[in-house]
């Protein structure tokens, strides 16, 4: 009788065991899974690529001979003409 | 009519114009004064007492601020962000370890010691401050030490600007390098402004045609001093802590606003030549104009607009 009570036991316990693991492996093979809050890039779907506008290059605003300003400053190598009076106010580095 | 004012404030000459009577502009013009005097008490680095010095000192804790050093602090951020950081206020402590520990007047008649052999350069950590604006706190990191000299000084420009401009609609504000221009002068398209020869200011190198909105000029001939026998200037490359080695004497930028003309004017004279198309091109309308050491001007196919052309 107390042989059989404890082969009774073992089944009973091994089977319970067994049903609670697969219970469990379900639930969870079911919930939600986690995914990432932000994205880093948008959805291909909707992510056009368009070309930036052109970056213009440097030019050289006036050039050592007759310039556009050098009539007015006789700035470079020239003289200042004598008629030249530069407004009053003045752009300076600080 | 244009009536002229000018006077010594911050480091530097203000220069006011505006269209009027003298009458109806002499208490503009008063104001104005006492304007600058004022902002020159909150926001200099050289007096002890004044806001800016006290929130160096507290860096490390929260600070709280005026509405004006909060305001200024939140546009310095900004533009430092808006350049890469090649526009940076917090460079006080390199400043200080290239000589430049007092006021121009007193460096010149006291010339900066031989420099200590430098250490490995540390950059200051300015994008890490904070500011609350609700609470008006700024959280400056340790090791973090503010020079808003050259911004504070557009920032005052433009706010003088408005003030003038209660009594006149066409008006200028000059504060050193930086300039705020409003409305038109009676009959005509643009101001005339002479833009200064960097190698001899006695000389003006361009006459520029300026439409209303700010116009600054950084340049590296001016506040210079010997440090033993090294010769230095006070626009620091923050990226090495030095003063700059730039290919131009001089960058002049227009914006419409102060600051923003004030921050590129330094970005574009310590980044790259090659650098500075991409860089202006942030913003919106900008304009500049660089001056090289053979006196030749550069800048983008639009700066040529800002040249005058004699008729």
């Amino acid at each position: 009788m107390f042989r059989l009570t404890k082969v009774f036991l073992r089944v009973w316990i091994t089977a319970t065991s067994l049903a609670t693991f697969g219970l469990g492996w379900a639930a969870l093979a079911h919930s939600p899974k986690p995914a990432p809050l932000f994205s880093s890039q948008p959805a291909a779907a909707s992510w056009t690529a368009s070309p930036l506008p052109p970056i213009p290059s440097l030019a050289q605003l006036q050039t050592g001979g007759p310039s556009i300003s050098s009539g007015i400053t006789g700035s470079l190598s020239m003289a200042p003409s004598a008629n030249f009076s530069p407004p009053p106010i003045r752009t300076r580095g600080s | 009519m244009m009536e002229y004012d000018e006077f010594l404030a911050m480091n530097t000459t203000v220069q006011v114009a505006a269209e009027g009577s003298a009458e109806r502009l002499r208490p503009g013009f008063e104001i104005v004064r006492r304007y600058v005097a004022e902002a020159e008490r909150r926001f200099s680095r050289f007096i002890e007492e004044s806001e800016l010095s006290q929130l160096n000192h507290a860096a490390g804790h929260w600070f709280k601020a005026s509405p004006e050093l909060l305001g200024l602090v939140q546009e310095s951020l900004a533009w430092h962000d808006r350049t890469s950081g090649l526009f940076d206020p917090s460079l006080l402590e390199a400043l200080r370890q290239v000589g430049y520990d007092r006021s121009m007047a007193e460096l010149r008649e006291r010339p900066a010691p031989t420099p200590v052999p430098a250490m490995e350069w540390m950059r200051p950590r300015l994008a890490d401050t904070l500011v609350d604006l609700e609470r008006q706190q700024i959280l400056l990191p340790e090791g973090v030490q503010l020079d808003l000299g050259g911004i504070a000084k557009g920032w005052v420009a433009a706010r003088a600007t408005e003030m003038l401009g209660h009594f006149t609609d066409s008006c200028v504000v000059s504060s050193g390098g930086d300039m705020v221009l409003k409305g038109l002068p009676e009959g005509q398209p643009s101001w005339q402004v002479s833009l200064e020869d960097p190698r001899d200011a006695s000389r003006v190198l361009a006459v520029l045609e300026v439409r209303p909105g700010s116009l600054a000029t950084s340049s590296v001939t001016k506040r210079r001093w010997a440090q033993g026998d090294l010769p230095r200037h006070h626009i620091l490359d923050p990226r090495s802590g030095l003063p700059a080695e730039s290919e131009w004497l001089s960058v002049t930028v227009w914006t419409e606003t102060a600051t923003g003309a004030e921050a590129f004017a330094k970005a574009l004279l310590i980044a790259d030549p090659d650098e500075a198309a991409s860089l202006s091109s942030r913003v919106e309308g900008l304009r500049f104009i660089a001056v090289r050491a053979d006196g030749s001007l550069w800048g983008l196919p639009l700066s040529r607009e800002m040249l005058h052309v004699p008729a």
